[in-house]
C-alpha cells in the first residue's frame, strides 16, 4: 500500500513539469488561455480578498442604493453595503464552495468508478446501476432536497453538491478506468501478483488522470452554476455572507431601481463559469493531442 | 424489439420504486424529527406529540413508507401540512400542466434553432461562423438561467415595457391572451439547454463528415447536397435524439431556478416552496413526479432510438 502511494506521487509529481508544457502549448488556443488567466485573476482575488475591499463586505451604510460612482465603484446595495467589496468578497465564499464540492465529488466518485471498473461482475454491475438511478435525478432538484433536510450553510451546500457530483464523476472514471483496464499492463501487473489496491491505484489511476482533469474542470464550473443557483434560491449559503448567487436573489426585487445589483455579482458568476468552461475545453484538447 | 421494449419498461419501473424508496428515506428516515423540522425548534412537546400522532409518526418506517407508497399507487399523495386541508394530488396536476407549457414551450423553441445552429457549424468547421457559434454557445452554458431570466427583465420589461415580467398564468382567463407571459420564460429556460444541443449537434456532424463513408460518397461524385441530407444528417441526428432527452431532464430540474425568477406557477417552485415550508408531503409527490417523467422521458427516447436505428431494431445491437 505504501508502495502504491508512492508510486502515485511521483506520478503527480511529474504531471506537474507537465503543467509548464500544457501551458505553453494552451497558447494556440486563445480562449482556454483566456480562461486560464481569468481564473487565475479570480484566484488571486478570492486569495487576497480581505486586503483588497475598500469597505467591509457585510458593513451597513446610510448611502443606501447608491448608483455606480467614485465612492463605490458597483455601488451600494439597500443596507447601504458596498457591492465591490461584496463581489471581491464573495469570490472567496465561490471558491471555498466550489473547491470543496468538486474535490468531493472527485474523490467520492474516482473511488466509486475505479471500484465499480475493477470489479466487474456483480459488484461492479450494482455500483453502475445505482449511479444510473442517482443520475435520474435532476442535480439541482437534489441538492434542493436534501438542503431542506439537513438545512442550509455552508458546510451542508458542499456536501450536497459533492454528492451531486458523484454519481456523474464516478461514470466518466468507470467508463475510463475500463479502457484502462484492458491493456497489457494491467493483466501484467496482475500475473505478477500485485495487490488489487495497487492495481487500482498505482496502474489504472495515473493513466486516467487526464480523464479526471477535463471532469474536474467541468464540475469546478458547475459548482459555481449550482452554488449560485443555491444561493439564489435561498437555500445556500446565508445572508450576510457575501454570495453571487445571494446577491443576485436580494436584487431581484430592486431590479428596476438599482440594476447594478444585479448586474455585478452576474458578470462575477458568468466569467468564473465561462472561464472554467473554456479551460475545460483546452484541457481536453490538450489530452486528446489536438494541441 | 418487444423484448428490448418490455425489458426497458421493467427496468424503468424498478427505478422508480428504488427512487421513491430514496426520496422517502430522505426525507423521513435521517436522523432528525420530522415533526421538530415541520413545528420547529421552539416548538412545545405536546404540539410535537399532537402532530406525530396526526401524522402517524410513531410507527416504524417501512410501515409509513409502504402506507405511502400504497396511497401514491392509488393516486393518493396525502394532505398538504402547510396550506390546511388541500389534497396534494390535484395540486401537483395543475401545477405539472404550467410546468407542462412552459417545457413543451422551450422544446418547440430549442430544437429546430439549436439542429440549425449545430449542423450550420459542424457543415462549416473551422469557419469564423463555426467559432462563432461555439463562443456564444459556451457563453449560453455558463449563464445560469436565473442571470439570463434577470437581464432579459432587464432588457424587455424594465427598459423596452414589451413583455411582463411576472410568469404567473392564470388558466381560468384563458391561455391565449397570456402567452406573452410565457415569452421570457421559455427563452430563459432555453438558453443552457440550446447550448448543449448545439455542441453535440456540431460534434456529431463533424464525426460523421470525417467518416470514411461520407468520404467515399463525395470521392464518387455524388452532389454535395444529396450527401448532406443523406449521409451526414441522417447519422449525425440520430444521437442527437438523445441529447435532447438528457437535457429534457435538465429542463425539469432546471426548471426551478426559471420558475422562481419569473414566480411561474410550476412543479419545481412548487417544491421549492415546499422545502422551504417543510411540507413532507409535497416535497415527496413533487420529486417523485419529477423524477418519473425523467425515467419516462428517457425510457420513450431511448424506445424511439431502437426504432429509428435499424442495428438496434433488428437486435445486433444492445
Amino acid at each position: 500500500m505504501a508502495e502504491a502511494l508512492e508510486n502515485l506521487s511521483e506520478q503527480l509529481w511529474s504531471r506537474l513539469s507537465f503543467l509548464k508544457e500544457f501551458v505553453l502549448r494552451l497558447r494556440k488556443k486563445p480562449l482556454a488561455f483566456t480562461g486560464l488567466l481569468v481564473l487565475i485573476f479570480w484566484i488571486f482575488v478570492s486569495i487576497l480578498s480581505p486586503v483588497l475591499v475598500p469597505y467591509g463586505p457585510t458593513e451597513f451604510s446610510t448611502d443606501k442604493f447608491t448608483s455606480p460612482g467614485l465612492d463605490h465603484w458597483f455601488g451600494t446595495d439597500r443596507w447601504g453595503r458596498d457591492i465591490f467589496s461584496r463581489v471581491i468578497a464573495g469570490s472567496r465564499t465561490a471558491f471555498i464552495l466550489a473547491l470543496s464540492a468538486t474535490g468531493l465529488g472527485l474523490f467520492g466518485g474516482t473511488l466509486i468508478g475505479l471500484t465499480a471498473a475493477y470489479y466487474e461482475g456483480p459488484i461492479g454491475e450494482l455500483l453502475g446501476r445505482a449511479m444510473d438511478i442517482l443520475m435520474a435525478f435532476p442535480a439541482l432538484l437534489i441538492a434542493m432536497f436534501i438542503l431542506g433536510v439537513l438545512g442550509p450553510g455552508t458546510f451542508n451546500v458542499i456536501l450536497v453538491i459533492g454528492l451531486a457530483h458523484t454519481p456523474r464523476i464516478g461514470r466518466v472514471a468507470r467508463s475510463a478506468a475500463l479502457e484502462v483496464k484492458a491493456q497489457e499492463f494491467v493483466e501484467a501487473a496482475k500475473v505478477r501478483g500485485e495487490s488489487n489496491f495497487y492495481i487500482m491505484f498505482s496502474d489504472i489511476l495515473p493513466n486516467i488522470l487526464d480523464t479526471l482533469g477535463v471532469e474536474g474542470a467541468i464540475r469546478f464550473a458547475y459548482s459555481i452554476f449550482l452554488s449560485a443557483s443555491l444561493g439564489f434560491l435561498g437555500l445556500g449559503v446565508q445572508p450576510p455572507t457575501p454570495d453571487w448567487g445571494l446577491m443576485i436573489s436580494e436584487a431581484r426585487n430592486h431590479l428596476q431601481t438599482a440594476p447594478w445589483m444585479v448586474i455585478f455579482p452576474a458578470l462575477a458568476i458568468a466569467s468564473l463559469v465561462l472561464a472554467a468552461n473554456f479551460l475545460a475545453e483546452g484541457i481536453e484538447a490538450y489530452s486528446s493531442g489536438d494541441i | 424489439m418487444l423484448i428490448y421494449s418490455s425489458k426497458r419498461l421493467l427496468q424503468a419501473v424498478v427505478s422508480i420504486f428504488i427512487a421513491s424508496l430514496l426520496i422517502f428515506l430522505v426525507a423521513e428516515g435521517l436522523p432528525g424529527d420530522v415533526a421538530q423540522m415541520v413545528l420547529g425548534q421552539y416548538a412545545t412537546e405536546e404540539s410535537l406529540e399532537a402532530l406525530r400522532q396526526e401524522l402517524g409518526l410513531n410507527r416504524p418506517l417501512h410501515v409509513r413508507y409502504l402506507d405511502w407508497l400504497n396511497g401514491v399507487l392509488h393516486g393518493n399523495f396525502g394532505t398538504s401540512l402547510s396550506r390546511s386541508g388541500i389534497r396534494v394530488g390535484p395540486l401537483l396536476v395543475q401545477r405539472a400542466r404550467n410546468s407542462l407549457v412552459l417545457a413543451f414551450g422551450a422544446l418547440l423553441f430549442v430544437v429546430p434553432v439549436s439542429l440549425l445552429l449545430g449542423v450550420t457549424a459542424g457543415l462549416n468547421r473551422d469557419s469564423w461562423l463555426d467559432r462563432l457559434i461555439s463562443v456564444t454557445t459556451l457563453g449560453l452554458i455558463s449563464f445560469p438561467s436565473f442571470i439570463t431570466g434577470l437581464i432579459l427583465i432587464l432588457i424587455f420589461s424594465v427598459y423596452l415595457g414589451w413583455l411582463p415580467a411576472s410568469g404567473a398564468i392564470d388558466w381560468s382567463n384563458g391561455i391565449f391572451s397570456q402567452l406573452n407571459k410565457l415569452i421570457l420564460p421559455i427563452l430563459a429556460l432555453s438558453g443552457v439547454m440550446t447550448g448543449y444541443i448545439v455542441r453535440h449537434t456540431r460534434a456529431s456532424v463533424v464525426k460523421v463528415m470525417k467518416s470514411d463513408y461520407t468520404r467515399s460518397a463525395i470521392l464518387k461524385g455524388m452532389n454535395s447536397k444529396r450527401v448532406i441530407v443523406n449521409h451526414v444528417l441522417r447519422n449525425a441526428l440520430l444521437p442527437t435524439i438523445t441529447v435532447i432527452a438528457i437535457n429534457l431532464g435538465w429542463l425539469l430540474g432546471g426548471a426551478v431556478v426559471v420558475e422562481a425568477t419569473f414566480s411561474y406557477p410550476g412543479v419545481a417552485r412548487l417544491i421549492l416552496t415546499a422545502i422551504k415550508q417543510r411540507d413532507i408531503p409535497i416535497m415527496e409527490a413533487g420529486l417523485l413526479f419529477v423524477v418519473a417523467a425523467y425515467i419516462f422521458v428517457n425510457l420513450f427516447t431511448d424506445l424511439l432510438y431502437s426504432f429509428i436505428n435499424p442495428k438496434l431494431r433488428y437486435g445486433e445491437g444492445e
